[in-house]
């Protein structure tokens, strides 16, 4: 590792020295079957494809794959998302992005990204998903040479908004060796990649069928923790003694792995899918990322987002408070009426928690209003006491 | 594969015709020791401060200050604690026995475990010596690194006396010797406290020891100033309609983020401090860090860790279960026991929520058994109905 980050750092420092060192080394040794390759001239420009995301229905994986790509000042990266959750491509290094940003933890400190909501003009009390951050800021095929700030807007595969198609796939060519990271602007905690751009004439760098390869090796690795990390977590729910001989009962909205590569791998899922209590017991949510526990008396079940279209611009990505706020309308769950736990640990929440008292027999399904359309959903079933 | 591995061995074969015309390169530009030639002079191998952590009582800061460092070969890094949290300086590299993944290198590598089970008592477990004691052995506190291994401090602060050391640790000094960039991270903050060091050659230009300084200082001002607007955010509890006309309460034990995710900086405090409730009342405690909600009767309360001789004659750091595990005696809240959460992490069967039920009126004071030196405490104040 350190050996090959060496030879590297000397390529980088050395420059033409070690360039002419390898085409002497790569005439002599034959690097190519044809002598003009070997020499330190430019290459060909390439086009290489990076997968943003993986996983389907309500598994998400969040990296990018291959996570580190080296390529010479020239190619064209082109991020494609294949998965079944949005993903935004981000470069934010040296760069101030427009509007309201919030700290890009995975950079330097002070470096700032688009926030995640911004208020509605002219509504109070109304959110909408940053502009900045779902919708890009330059044409996909730009050339990026470092320190602006680019936003692919959100990619994701079969979708539209408000009429506007979401594309699935974003370009950038670079022309400026460096060693540039991003992020993803909806996932910015877990979800980062690294583009190293080298001389237009270095060889030291993967085709593409070996950045694929690596890009499955990587993706493998995460996607075997997603069945040991479902059964760990929905085998039971949690429960305890609470007042007046009931219990209180705990379910995870979303799984809890956290602070290392397995937060890479979400599961859209209740923890324990499905639970049975008896009336007079309490259930308590809890969650580590945007979710929310929510009860709809009559289908159909409210929308995240009511796409606007405008005059000019983008669509406007309302967030619907009917998901954004909590209701709780009485202090025991009644089939009737709507209660919703509002976003469980969003930015700034006071909770990671919510918790709802049961009384009336009967089964009854909920959602997560942010992740209903990957099926996030579950049930409780009360018994008679 | 084949070309991608040709080309790492073409520019491994490279290394020795790299070095040599590095040596060639510095020789020419005047190794001699004249300062008339300030590009390329050699430099006299100079020490660099690296602050480890940050702030006061319920502030912690969890970074490096600052988080990246570039220095010369030959230059050393002194890491110096800064804070009252016990933070580690480890560097990436193979370890022996057990690991947990690690959120900043390559998907797949991984860093020590933090706990390891005690032969023949199932349920208990012991700190990980790795994470706790400096490694490979005490003389690595001032030594020489070369890459690849892994090497760490040990626990600056609130640890057991390292065996065979006769001093607190709260420096450590590695001179650098090879060229390459190394990630490090501390251990106790895993997913979280990080930094990297760049080691270039020579000739290359790198910040002094007083720019280090200072960047280290804005840094910690940056990170300090988003504290303060933290806790100014944060003080108010919220309270919803429970079942029987109780309220229910949500508190949170230590802050999640401060701003999107970022969470190189935590406040070791109960959000709000002061709670007043009615009998009757049922309190839900969110968190997503190690802290835990603790009522004892009989202070003080049972240290974190026991120092134990096993068996076989190895020392262990203990857990002590009855700091760490739940205990709830009743379901309702009796000043006369022990009630404890236990620990209220992400990854933990039981974390991230607890509950707990209010009858007996009066002040009840309780403590995060993990952070309760740092000032981590709370009041539930019941009053009758």
């Amino acid at each position: 590792m350190h050996l090959l980050g060496m030879a590297r750092l000397a390529f980088l420092s050395l420059g033409t020295t070690a360039a002419l060192g390898l085409a002497v080394l790569a005439a002599n040794g034959g690097l190519g079957s044809s002598a003009t390759t070997a020499s330190a001239q430019a290459q060909e420009p390439r086009d290489l494809i990076v997968l943003a995301g993986a996983g389907q229905d309500t598994v998400m994986v969040t990296a990018f794959f291959p996570q580190s790509i080296r390529i010479r000042a020239g190619d064209t990266l082109t991020w494609r998302n294949e998965s079944d959750q949005d993903h935004v491509v981000g470069f934010a290094q040296g760069s101030t992005p427009p509007g309201p940003t919030t700290s890009n933890v995975q950079g330097a400190p002070g470096e700032r990204i688009p926030s995640a909501n911004v208020p509605v003009p002219g509504r109070p009390g109304i959110t909408m998903s940053n502009p900045a951050r779902g919708f890009p800021n330059v044409e996909s095929g730009a050339t990026y040479s470092g320190n602006t700030f680019v936003s692919s807007g959100r990619l994701q595969k079969d979708l539209d908004w408000a009429g506007v198609p979401v594309p699935d796939s974003f370009s950038l060519t670079f022309d400026t060796p460096g060693t540039y990271p991003y992020l993803c602007l909806v996932h910015p905690e877990n979800m980062s990649g690294t583009v190293e751009v080298v001389a237009p004439s270095a060889a030291d760098v993967p085709s593409q069928a070996e950045i694929d390869a690596v890009a499955q090796a990587e993706m493998g690795l995460l996607l075997a923790r997603v069945e040991p990390g479902r059964a760990a977590q929905s085998a039971s729910a949690q429960n305890e003694p609470g007042p007046n001989n009931s219990q209180f009962w705990y379910v995870r909205a979303g799984n809890s792995e956290q602070g290392a590569v397995e937060a890479r791998v979400q599961l859209m899922e209740f923890l324990p899918r499905d639970v049975t209590i008896t009336a007079g017991d309490t259930v308590i949510w809890r969650a580590l990322s945007l979710h929310t526990a929510t009860f709809v008396p009559s289908p159909p079940s409210p929308a995240f987002f009511l796409p606007e279209a405008q005059p000019e611009g983008p669509p406007w990505m309302v967030r619907n408070n009917l998901i954004v706020e909590r209701a709780k309308p009485a202090g025991v769950f009644n089939p009737a009426q709507y209660f919703n736990s509002g976003p469980l640990n969003p930015p700034g929440a006071t909770s990671t928690a919510w918790g709802l008292t049961f009384d009336t027999p009967g089964t009854f399904e909920y959602i997560c209003g942010v992740h209903q359309e990957l099926g996030m959903k579950g049930t409780i079933t009360v018994l008679p006491r | 594969m084949h070309l991608l591995g040709m080309a790492r061995l073409a520019f491994l074969s490279l290394a020795t015709t790299a070095a040599l015309g590095f040596a060639v390169l510095v020789a020419n530009g005047g190794l001699s020791g004249s300062a008339a030639t300030a590009s390329a002079a050699a430099q006299e191998p100079k020490t660099v401060t690296v602050l480890v952590g940050g702030g006061q009582d319920t502030v912690d800061l969890l970074s490096f200050f600052p988080r990246k460092v570039r220095i010369h070969v030959g230059d050393t890094i002194t890491w110096k604690q800064n804070s009252d949290a016990a933070h580690t300086v480890s560097l990436h590299g193979a370890f022996p026995g057990p690991g947990g993944a690690n959120l900043f290198f390559d998907p797949g590598t991984t860093v020590p475990g933090a706990n390891l089970p005690v032969p023949g008592r199932p349920g208990v477990t012991q700190l990980n010596p790795l994470q706790v004691y400096p490694f490979p052995g005490p003389e690595v506190l001032d030594s020489v690194y070369s890459g690849g291994q892994f090497v760490s401090s040990g626990r600056f602060v609130g640890t057991p006396p390292t065996p065979g050391l006769d001093r607190d640790v709260f420096e450590f000094s590695l001179t650098f010797d090879t060229p390459g960039t190394y990630e490090y991270l501390c251990l106790t903050h895993v997913g979280t406290m990080f930094g990297t060091v760049e080691v270039v050659g020579a000739t290359s230009d790198v910040p002094t020891a007083a720019d280090i300084e200072v960047e280290g200082q804005a840094q910690i001002a940056a990170l300090t100033n988003l504290t303060e607007r933290e806790k100014a955010q944060r003080d108010n509890s919220r309270s919803e309609p429970g079942p029987a006309g109780n309220t229910t309460w949500y508190v949170m034990a230590g802050n999640h983020f401060f701003q999107l995710g970022d969470l190189r900086a935590t406040l070791l405090e109960f959000l709000p401090r002061d709670v007043t409730v009615t009998a009757g009342d049922t309190i839900v405690w969110g968190s997503t860090g190690f802290h835990s909600v603790t009522f004892n009767p009989a202070p003080p309360p049972p240290p974190l860790n026991l120092l134990e001789t096993l068996p076989d004659g190895t020392q262990a750091i203990i857990n002590n279960p009855l700091a760490y595990d739940p205990v709830k005696p009743s379901a309702v809240y009796d000043p006369t026991k022990l009630f404890n959460s236990g620990n209220l992490a992400q990854a933990q069967p039981n974390g991230t929520a607890w509950t707990l039920a209010f009858e007996t009126p009066g002040v009840f004071e309780y403590y995060c058994a993990v952070h309760r030196e740092a000032g981590m405490v709370g009041t539930i104040t019941v009053l009758p109905r």
